[in-house]
């Protein structure tokens, strides 16, 4: 019963005119992004010829990379050590203000574990590039890489407004049209047919999100060279690895894609319980990120759903997430959120007089 | 006979906004009825009766108190299973207008449970194919095969409805609930409705229960009418019993040129009851025959234009039954 729902759902969820629309869009994001960077590296190349090469100064392509002394370790601890020191003495000043702003404690001890992870693994003399929830730093010259990431944000703002439509709009359409009524005097269960309309919408999603990430790596690296530069990688600022600047995609994609399937959750649950489609999609895109910023303004921002769906700011150490956030409270702060919405969006449709 | 639908105690209250705190609209209030195999039954009362809600109550759309039973099962604890048994139009007939009416009803068909559509195939058919014949029989009971893969947003209204009746009967269900089928349809597609439905009833054992407000075509159509006024069964007539009214009196009809004259002296010489002034008619019960009431009349100076013995229609008992005693309004108590 629940693979025939599933398969109507999917089918009915497609909508030519908005997929065209969407594809579109990334085209036209894909060219002007490519024509674009394109044109800096030029510029940045012509520049580059211009100035003769002279000892002691790094030639400006490579000007993010950096190389690691023990000498520079050091340095860079001890300024680092003093910052934490200082965040800290305001941290305790401010007591609960302290979590309205950024989180200087968590950024300030993150780079001090990777300056001792370098100190640690002898990373001496080799040019690095930092990962960060936004993309890689691998040069001044735009990489395929740095495309990648770049267009892949963008996008992800995007996807998540067709996650919106879809999620938001599925039981929004079917109340409007009566629809609703012919499905639920089927013997199939009104919790199997949320469940089919929910997880169809994810499919789409998932499906959107991933061949618009697919097109936008096939015309980064068709455009632009492959950085592979060696990069650090670090996770909620406790793991490192260092590996090459291309494994940012798969992290990006990771939580862009987290990201966009909590949104798809936000609006199917906004579209079941008002059983309508402004509600269901512009609402919740606008309310829940006024509300974030209400929320965070109290110092609770880890709290609340947009942040804690926000997996890329504990990937790199250069992120400021809400204060007191950590990959460890955001896990459980998501999951007790996208399971609430999911409730209540059951409990809206089974117990709900459908007409 | 076992009953395909059995209602008892049927009640759906909605709070009234605005209204006293506490009030509720009583839009079905306890209402008991069964349906039989083969039987149309009609659903007779005037808007907000509350036909719709009862629908909606046996459907399983909304909530509701007392029991609903088809073909057995309870729908309040075997949801499903008393589903598998049902078709419907609920209010309107609800479809994708764009889409075809072949995709609307294989759509359906995919929603629809696997064992009602395997009945009566033999076992080991392909879904795929069970699904396509059955598309294709129902487009061919209600006579849209030649339209099946037109968009829907291009039907007439007649058209809608009979693909409505379509996506009911998709599953051969053994009770069929159409909530005003006859709505907006000229006379010729109101004829088409009923000889479906009455062939459906006939020849298929399906039991029916159709709503409407239209009271020709209930006498027409149905085999009996529970006549629904505030959320109340006020009546519950078999159509053969309706020639005469509850005392077992003769209607008559009189036209005549001073009516309401004429009414309050057929009242006094003759002691008819439920006296009824329609324009130049007046309508009334009475043991006396059309001689003697002719002659009355026509000695008291009234220009009698026609007197005749009525068979009692719908419209009478739906008159007498709706409008006795009980004030109009909304059924809010
Ligand atoms: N969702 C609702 N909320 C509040 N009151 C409602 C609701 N639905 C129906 N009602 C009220 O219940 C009563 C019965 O309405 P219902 O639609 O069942 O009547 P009906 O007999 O189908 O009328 P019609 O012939 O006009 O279709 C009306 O007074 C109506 O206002
Ligand atoms: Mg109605």
């Amino acid at each position: 019963m629940f693979a025939r729902l599933y398969w109507g759902e999917l089918r009915k969820q497609t909508s030519k005119s908005v997929m065209i629309t969407l594809l579109i869009i990334t085209a036209v994001l894909l060219l002007l992004t490519a024509v674009l960077f394109d044109s800096v590296n030029d510029l940045i190349d012509s520049v580059a010829d211009d100035i003769p090469p002279e000892e002691g100064i790094e030639p400006i392509r490579d000007s993010y990379l950096t190389v690691y002394t023990p000498q520079s370790v050091e340095q860079q601890l001890t300024i680092y050590r003093a910052l934490l020191d200082g965040a800290e003495r305001e941290k305790e000043e401010l007591g609960f203000d302290y979590y309205r702003n950024p989180d200087a404690v968590y950024h300030y001890k993150g780079q001090i574990a990777m300056l001792e992870y370098i100190r640690d693994n002898e990373l001496y003399g080799v040019e690095l590039a930092y990962a960060s929830g936004l993309g890689v730093s691998t040069g001044a010259r735009f990489t395929a890489e740095t495309f990648v990431t770049t267009v892949g944000t963008i996008l992800l703002l995007i996807v998540i407004i067709y996650a919106a439509i879809v999620a938001g709009g599925t039981f929004a359409d079917e109340f409007k049209r009566g629809t609703v009524k012919m499905l639920f005097i089927r013997p199939s269960g009104r919790g199997t047919i949320v469940t089919a309309k929910l997880v169809s919408a994810l499919t789409h999603s998932i499906a959107a999100y991933t061949v618009m990430f697919a097109l936008t790596a096939a015309v980064g690296y068709a455009v632009f060279p492959a950085s592979g530069a060696q990069t650090i990688y670090s996770f909620n600022n406790s793991a490192f690895t260092v590996s090459s600047s291309s494994n940012i995609l798969g992290i990006m994609f990771a939580t862009n894609l987290i990201e966009v399937l909590t949104y798809a959750v936000i609006a199917f649950a906004a579209g079941a319980l008002t059983r309508n489609k402004v509600f269901g999609i512009v609402a919740p895109i606008i309310l829940i990120e006024v509300v974030g910023m209400i929320i965070s303004m109290f110092g609770l921002g880890r709290f609340f759903i947009t942040d804690a769906a926000d997996w890329s700011q504990f990937v790199g150490v250069s992120n400021l997430p809400y204060g007191g956030a950590n990959f460890f409270i955001s896990l459980p702060v998501w999951i007790v959120w996208t399971a609430a919405l999911t409730v209540s969006a059951y409990l809206a449709v089974i117990n709900r007089d459908a007409a | 006979m076992d009953a395909v639908l059995t209602v008892s105690g049927l009640t759906k209250h909605y709070p009234a906004r605005g209204m006293a705190k506490g009030a509720a609209i009583k839009a079905v209030d306890g209402i008991s009825f069964e349906v039989y195999p083969g039987e149309v039954v009609g659903f007779l009362g005037p808007n907000g009766a509350g036909k719709t809600t009862a629908i909606k109550a046996i459907t399983g759309l909304c909530s509701y108190s007392g029991t609903v039973k088809i073909a057995g099962h309870d729908l309040g604890t075997e949801h499903n299973e008393a589903l598998k048994n049902l078709g419907a139009i609920v209010e309107n007939p609800d479809m994708y207008l764009n889409k075809s009416a072949e995709w609307n009803l294989k759509y359906l068909a995919s929603v629809s449970d696997e064992q009602s559509l395997r009945k009566g195939f033999p076992p080991g058919e392909k879904l795929g194919r069970i699904i396509s014949r059955r598309v294709e029989k129902a487009l061919e009971t209600v006579g849209l095969k030649s339209r099946a893969t037109s968009r829907v947003k291009t039907y007439s209204l007649g058209m809608k409805q009979r693909l409505g009746i379509a996506q009911a009967l998709l599953t051969e269900p053994k009770l069929l609930i159409l909530d005003e089928p006859a709505n907006g349809l000229d006379p010729d597609g109101i004829k088409d409705i009923r000889d479906l439905v009455r062939s459906l009833a006939a020849k298929n054992g399906i039991g029916i229960l159709v709503s409407s407000h239209q009271l020709h075509e209930m006498q027409l159509m149905c085999d009996r009418v529970l006549i629904i006024s505030r959320g109340k069964i006020v009546a519950d007539k078999k159509i053969e019993d309706l020639a005469r009214d509850s005392s077992g009196a003769r209607r008559i009809t009189v036209r005549t040129d001073r009516a309401e004259e004429a009414a309050r002296f057929i009242g006094e010489k003759t002691g008819a009851e439920n006296i009824v002034v329609d324009g130049g008619a007046v309508h009334f019960s009475a043991d006396a025959t059309v001689a003697e009431i002719t002659k009355e009349l026509v000695m008291a100076g009234f220009n009698v234009y026609g007197v005749s013995e009525d068979e009692l229609s719908l419209e009478d008992v739906f008159m007498r039954e709706v409008h006795s005693g009980a004030e109009e309004g909304e059924n809010v108590r």
